[in-house]
């Protein structure tokens, strides 16, 4: 009897010493309810992986209200059906369709030339899409696809490495992405109208001497201005120097930096240090939501709104005449874009 | 009597529609201010006590209660726009929501199901955290050109300061297991090099800030129950590279940041992906409160990630910044501190555990629903 128990005993304890680990470690967790909190939903079905459509969608929705949007803000946020699950497009433009502000070379222009991530809230009232303005369709929607394929879905998933898109997921991505609207500035005062420094920001920004205008058309009382005159310009950006190195003013964006010995790679550094863009002229961005939408200029040389005007990241006077403007004027400037 | 009641939804829901879009003020068309059918549960909050939860639906502009015991839903408030955080009073009577469009927060009676008071904060405020004697509540305001955790004074509940961050986008909040320190983690718009200010509450100001190298994406903090180092769920951007191949994370790499709080202290990067299996979009965080799980929510991979916190906590007191360095790519060392992946509903953006940790509650996005797990501690 003793003996049984002993060898039950030793028998029981080898039992928990094997199962220990897995019990403890990886069996015992494991959903036991869920909690439904509002309506059922399941994505669409994944599809087969296509070709590109060849007919671009025109799509007609409500914001955030059809299923379609849903979809495509879910995909948007899904990491599942790029490589590996590496990331999403959420990684680099937000769950919120802002921006992380980081640059990337893509190579689909070439490579070496970094490219700004682009702050898509409000994107579709301003075509062309991309910095260099090249899928400038005047339908905004083909330019709105062409943008997605260029980059995600023609060139068999460039960026995430995955199938391309199929009809369904293509045409939902879009919705989600038109959907999303301008957030709208936290900087004015409480009943929307300009404060004192805004004000004055306003007078410099509309001086026809200072040529912001030109470019970013609008009024501030007008909810409906986008700021843009949605054309291409050479502001002093982009610059290719001697051996390749970018030369605009400023920063360590130099060969002097170089031959100082600056790693163009290293960790303090945003920026690379090679821009090897192939145009000069770029999409003038609107200004609504520019307060969100840092960094600046199509390849990040801008940190902050001040660098866009200061000439410290473009070539004096092109991104415009700015450089007889005071210290309190360009403060003013940058307060009356944060209202914007 | 049928009609009536739904005469009175009707009219109710007509309030509600005219309070949100005197919330959305003027300006764009606001679509996010849209609220919508799927109410998105984007943040969970569990009462002190364990028994309730509080559920931030961001679309849905509300929070809806539910009872832990029967796992019944037990109201739904609506609030202002975009909820994407609350927190329970010590005592659990007083809930507050960060309403991240309107830049407000709702004071909810928890007992009425009603709120109580809006208070006006900074801009896009997104994690609200409570002191260790429950007298204040901090609030993470993390517009992209803002800098302010706001103070609010949980007995008149005003707004009775503000801390000033080192830069913009303060994004979340956690308090030291002492009640004297906090650690905000800043998600700089354009700041490849992101990183954690330390705050002495005494004073309101930030004593260190350490960069998390190569960092974007911060999410979540949480300290570790002995204080000693705090956890940051974060991305690795290589974006200093040309974008030539996805493949073992050349691209973007997920990562739990693991801060030693004494200053000047180690940082790590801890990664979460495997070769073929990676942990897109590492969200919410919670610490069991014995120390030995920490359990992320992956939104974007629709699952929890437990780690076994002791374990990785060894990995990072035993090795030099050096050698720290060098292991935020390696793609073989997550089986080492992993315990478990666990799937959940789709687009888990939070997590949250019981007061004994034996319970850990998913909120899931896009399936409207919340996971209740059993951990590895029942």
């Amino acid at each position: 009897m003793k003996k049984l128990l002993t060898l039950g005993l030793v028998a029981a304890l080898s039992l928990v010493g094997f199962s220990a680990p897995m019990t403890v470690d990886a069996g015992n967790a494991q959903v036991i309810a869920t909690i439904q909190t509002g309506p059922e939903w399941e994505p669409l079905g994944r599809g087969e992986p296509l070709t590109v459509p060849e007919v671009h969608y025109r799509v007609k929705h409500a914001p955030y209200q059809s299923e379609l949007v849903r979809y495509g803000q879910f995909q948007f946020n899904e990491a599942s059906w790029t490589l590996q699950g590496e990331y999403s497009c959420a990684s680099c433009h937000y769950e919120r369709g802002q921006t992380t502000g980081l640059i990337w070379d893509l190579g689909d222009e070439g490579w070496g030339s970094w490219k700004n991530t682009k702050y898509i809230r409000g994107g579709r009232y301003l075509p062309p899409f991309r910095h260099e303005g090249f899928t400038g369709h005047p339908d905004e929607i083909v330019g709105a696809t062409s943008s997605i394929d260029r980059v995600c879905g023609r060139d068999p998933g460039f960026v995430f490495r995955s199938e391309n898109f199929s009809p369904e997921r293509l045409e939902a991505l879009i919705a989600y992405i038109r959907s999303l609207e301008f957030t709208g500035s936290p900087f004015r005062n409480e009943d929307g109208s300009l404060t004192e420094a805004q004000k004055r920001g306003w007078k410099v920004f509309s001086d026809p001497k200072v040529g912001c205008i030109e470019c970013h058309p609008g009024d501030p009382k007008n909810p409906s201005a986008l700021f843009s005159d949605a054309q291409t310009h050479d502001v002093g950006t982009g610059r290719v120097g001697k051996d390749g190195f970018r030369t605009t003013p400023g920063a360590v964006f130099n060969t002097a930096a170089l031959e100082r010995g600056v790693d163009p790679y290293g960790e303090e550094y945003n920026v690379p240090i090679i821009g090897l863009d192939l145009v000069k002229e770029f999409d003038t961005p609107t200004l609504r939501d520019i307060y969100a939408s840092g960094t600046y200029f199509h390849d990040g040389s801008a940190e902050t709104l001040m660098a866009t005007i200061d000439n410290t990241a473009t070539t004096k006077d092109m991104h415009g005449i700015t450089s007889h403007l005071s210290k309190q004027e360009l403060e003013d400037l940058v307060e009356f874009m944060k209202a914007l | 009597m049928k009609k009536k009641a739904w005469l009175l939804g009707f009219l109710g829901a007509g309030v509600l529609s005219l309070t949100l879009a005197q919330s959305a003020g003027a300006g764009f068309i606001q679509g996010t201010r849209v609220r919508t059918e799927h109410p998105s549960p984007f943040h969970v909050a569990v009462s002190p006590d364990g028994s309730t939860l509080a559920i931030a639906n961001q679309s849905g502009h509300s929070v809806t209660f539910v009872d832990t015991k029967s796992r019944a839903v037990t109201g739904e408030v609506p609030v202002q726009v975009q909820p994407e955080s609350s927190v329970f009073a010590h005592d659990g009577r007083t809930l507050y929501v960060c309403n991240a469009e309107s830049d407000s927060v709702s004071v909810v009676d928890v007992g009425k199901k009603a709120v109580v008071k809006t208070i006006k904060v900074g801009d896009w405020p997104c994690s609200i955290k409570l002191s260790k004697d429950g007298s204040k509540a901090y609030v993470c305001c993390s517009g992209s050109m803002w800098n302010t955790v706001d103070i609010i004074d949980t007995a008149n509940n005003s707004k009775v300061g503000e801390i000033k961050t080192t830069n913009y986008g303060p994004r979340d909040i956690a308090i030291s297991p002492d009640g004297k320190t906090a650690a905000v983690i800043l998600d700089t718009t354009g700041k490849i090099n992101r990183g954690v200010d330390f705050v002495d509450l005494a004073t309101g100001r930030v004593v260190e800030h350490r960069n998390i190298y190569q960092s974007a994406n911060l999410r979540g903090v949480a300290y570790t129950p002995d204080g000693a180092y705090v956890l940051v769920t974060m991305e690795q951007p290589k974006n200093w590279l040309p974008v030539c191949e996805a493949e073992n994370a050349q691209i973007f790499s997920n990562n739990l940041a693991v801060v030693e709080t004494k200053a000047g202290g180690k940082v790590a990067c801890m990664p979460l992906d495997e070769h073929n299996n990676y942990d897109g979009n590492p969200y919410g965080l919670a610490v069991d409160p014995g120390g030995k799980y920490v359990y992320i929510g992956i939104r974007s991979m629709h699952r929890v990630t437990i780690l076994d916190l002791g374990k990785l906590i060894d990995i990072v007191a035993s090795s030099t910044q050096e050698e720290l360095d060098d292991m935020k790519n390696d793609l073989t060392l997550m089986v080492d501190y992993l315990v478990t992946r666990v799937n959940v509903g789709l687009g888990p953006s939070s997590v949250a555990l019981s007061p004994d940790g034996k319970i850990c509650y998913a909120a899931n996005y896009f399936t409207n629903n919340i996971s209740v797990i059993q951990t590895p501690v029942n």
